[in-house]
């Protein structure tokens, strides 16, 4: 394997800027960066974590989600220092620099693979969920058409717009997150909690790492280096990451409350059956279609993403100039691949439940560590860098 | 030029999604259904509707008197949704559940079991979590469904209400939610318990809305009914009931009489119950202590006591301690030696407070029969209304 002064077409492409901004400013602002990381960790885990927890750790499901964030944390602190040894790289690009151009290359094809199949399994999720809870008798497909036609629009506008729209959703979301908490306030009981590890710490280590599976925050090392620079960028997604698991752990522990441990567990859709239960006297209630909003917003913004990284990463792997190129053929694409992936309810809680975190585990935590520890020993402690390509000698 | 002729293609584009509206429905095309009634038919079960009958209800267009605010439906089936669907023969609305108020379990279902039948309610999208559920004491669910009830127009309607106000104001009812009773039944450590109901009066005479001012049939709340596991086993009584209530802390108010040192009786308003299970362990065996702290005012004194002595407040504090010991002990008693069912949740206290014990047991209910339970009522006397001395002590003799 030669060192990647060989190679400066790599370095070449690092300039290749997306959506059309030929202006040194970055895509991404500190705070927006911090809002789409923490839509990001919230996406489709809001709808689905409560029940796994709960049917594996029972009445730990709160410890297990909090030892589910701090694996998060620490990959994503692990991420950060990765993506700043790199600060204008993005994941697929150092992994050519490391790897060398074919595996590199093959490694990168297979990242972006792993996020399309992702965006696809996300559009099938949230079809699932609207027809299952609201839209009955609308046909999964015509949601998914529309929902897919939205994603490829807006991650078409590129990043700056889609960074807006999450950082102009924030607010919404959040107030709509605290009535969610509502019934939680006067069914607040620690009672319910106890007795604490009944079953040993095994199935809440479990629970919490297959938990910690669901995020996949390491696909936001895609949109790295387009956040402006500086110490504020670690920071962000360390802070977006903690946000987002804040309203896991508020929603996985506020359905042990109102809904207690059976119940959670045996909910397709806990959190919805928690927004079921908000009642206000007689002014705030039957407001769980309006919560919907909440599932919607993050589900969209993580697809956004994903699905904007995938095109990204084949892009930068096939040396493709024109970002827009491939978004609308690959868009066409994630229908049929969400809808035969997930073929009936069943299976898409199976699969998540039992083969997600084993099959994410190469991709989203395996390979960006490889990336890391192959990193110290190729470049010492040195970042690296567009701006001071590696390996030359200073 | 050609982006505005997109911008025309897209706005004609985006009407053809709305024609199709899969899920549309007009108001005027969904009968909302208020109450469901499930009753045990020989292979399956009948259900019963009750559904609104809008015209009737809004009076600002003035009401046919001929025409009843709500019309009651039943039909058979194998399943509950089977029977639901078969309704359309009957009903010329598509049923719509979203405004149920209550479901009511024939008793004969009732103590076949009612978890078959509850899967549906908890599994369709349509049902939320704002009804409450009761069982028929000694009839059909359709023949309370066939009611008609004074005041409100809406029978089913007014019987939610009723048994929400009830559960306020009177211990010896209670409101369950769907979630509370699914989480009764699933969770380890306690059984359920339904709120009863039964027509008071004659049963015919209430199927109209009646231009008695008395009715001649009216529902009435009456006692719960006690399930082990899904399978109703019997009834509790207005005591029973209000042990249940006290030492699950779920009395908002009620009221407790006691007898006065000289013959009569006087009454106190029980508000602020708050109730704290301990579980102690002898040897192997779980002990429960319940200490409850309950807050009172005098209501009436109808009897000859001198409420200006600090002593006499003290003297019906012990008094009222001593009833209220004892209407939870009979209820208690009912429950562990008549039942066999913990219907308090104390399965659910041992699981939280020993789990060392607990995880020895193999039969809750069993144990839960011989389990020892210790009461500890501490009453705190408050207020004694707006006069001083009874009338019966200040009248002239």
């Amino acid at each position: 394997m030669g060192s990647a002064v060989d190679r400066p077409d790599v370095l070449e492409e690092a300039e290749i800027k997306l959506n059309n901004s030929d202006d040194k400013k970055p895509l991404v602002s500190i705070r927006a960066f911090t809002i789409l990381t923490m839509f990001y960790t919230v996406g489709t885990s809001i709808l689905i974590t409560p029940g796994g927890l709960n049917l594996h750790a029972k009445q730990d499901a709160w410890i297990a989600c909090l030892f589910g964030i701090a694996l998060d944390l620490a990959l994503v602190w692990v991420f950060s220092v990765l993506g700043e040894r790199y600060p204008d790289l993005t994941i697929i690009q150092y992994s050519r620099v490391l790897l060398g151009r074919w595996l590199g290359g093959a490694a990168g094809l297979l990242f972006s693979a792993f996020c399309y199949l992702l965006a696809a399994l996300l559009v099938a999720d949230l079809g699932y969920f609207l027809t299952t809870q609201v839209m009955s008798d609308t046909p999964i497909e015509a949601l998914a058409v529309i929902f897919i036609a939205a994603v490829a629009y807006t991650a078409r506008q590129g990043m700056r717009v889609y960074s807006l729209t999450a950082e102009m959703l924030f607010p919404w979301v959040t107030l709509l997150l605290v009535i969610l908490l509502f019934p939680v306030f006067n069914k607040f009981d620690v009672q319910t909690l106890r007795p604490v590890f009944e079953f040993g710490y095994i199935p809440v280590a479990k629970g919490g790492a297959s938990f910690s599976m669901l995020q996949e925050v390491a696909v936001l090392l895609v949109l790295y280096p387009f956040v402006s620079k500086g110490k504020g960028r670690r920071n962000g997604y360390l802070a977006g990451t903690a946000i987002g698991g804040a309203v896991l752990f508020s929603v996985t522990a506020g359905s042990e409350f109102v809904l207690g441990v059976e119940l959670t567990a045996n909910h397709v859709y806990p959190s919805y059956a928690l927004a079921k239960n908000i009642r206000m006297g007689h002014m705030i209630e039957r407001v769980e279609g309006l919560l919907m909003f909440i599932w919607v917003c993050s589900v969209f913004i993580k697809t956004v993403v994903t699905f904007h990284a995938s095109v990204i990463g084949l892009n930068q792997t096939l040396g493709i100039r024109d970002s827009k190129l491939l978004i609308w053929p690959l868009a066409i694409g994630l229908f049929p691949v969400a809808m035969a992936s997930y073929t009936n309810i069943v299976f898409a809680v199976n699969f998540v439940d039992k083969y997600w975190a084993a099959y994410a585990f190469p991709f989203i935590v395996l390979f960006p560590l490889l990336l890391l520890c192959l990193s110290f020993i190729r470049h010492g402690r040195r970042s690296v860098g567009y701006d001071r390509p590696p390996g030359r000698p200073s | 030029m050609l982006r505005s002729w997109a911008f025309v293609l897209l706005a004609v584009l985006l009407m053809l999604p709305l024609e199709g509206c899969w899920s549309r429905k007009e108001l005027n095309e969904l009968g909302i259904v208020v109450g469901l009634g499930i009753d045990k038919d020989k292979d399956g079960y009948e259900v019963t509707v009750q559904i609104v009958n809008p015209g009737q209800v809004s009076t600002r267009n003035g009401i046919r008197p001929e025409a009843t605010p709500v019309s009651s439906f039943s039909e058979t089936g194998e399943t509950v949704p089977e029977a639901i669907r078969r309704m359309t023969t009957l009903v010329s609305k598509k049923l719509y559940f979203s405004h149920l108020r209550i479901v009511i379990f024939g008793e004969a279902l009732a103590r076949e079991g009612i978890a078959k039948p509850l899967d549906y309610i908890s599994r369709d999208r349509q049902m939320r979590n704002d009804f409450y559920l009761v069982v028929a004491k000694g009839s059909k669910a359709s023949d309370i469904l066939k009611i008609s009830s004074p005041i409100d127009p809406i029978p089913a309607n007014n019987l939610n209400v009723k048994l929400a106000n009830s559960d306020k104001l009177w211990a010896a009812t209670g409101q369950i939610t769907l979630d509370r009773l699914m989480m009764d039944l699933q969770s380890p450590g306690k059984d359920p318990t339904l709120t009863g109901i039964l027509i008071a009066g004659n049963k015919r005479g209430g199927e109209t809305p009646s231009q008695r001012i008395e009715p001649r049939a009216a529902l009435k709340y009456s006692g719960m009914a006690v399930f082990r596991q899904d399978r109703m086993v019997g009834w509790l009584d207005e005591n029973g009931t209000k042990s249940l209530n006290y030492l699950q802390g779920r009395v908002h108010q009620t009221l407790a009489t006691a007898k006065c040192p000289q013959g009569g009786t006087l009454s106190a308003n029980i508000m602020n119950v708050k109730t704290r299970i301990r579980v102690g362990k002898s040897g192997d065996e779980p002990v429960i202590n319940a200490h409850l702290r309950i807050e009172v005012d005098l209501a009436d004194a109808e009897c000859k006591i001198d409420l200006s002595k600090n002593e006499s407040l003290t003297w019906i504090r012990k008094q009222l301690e001593k009833k209220t010991l004892s209407v939870l002990e009979e209820g208690l008693e009912q429950a562990q030696h008549q039942f066999h069912a913990d219907i308090y949740g104390f399965g659910r206290y041992v699981h939280r407070q020993q789990v060392g014990i607990w995880r020895k047991v193999d039969d809750w209910d069993e144990q839960f029969s011989r389990m020892k339970v210790r009461i500890y009522p501490d009453i705190h006397f408050r207020r004694i209304g707006t006069i001083q001395q009874p009338i019966e002590q200040v009248r002239r003799e």
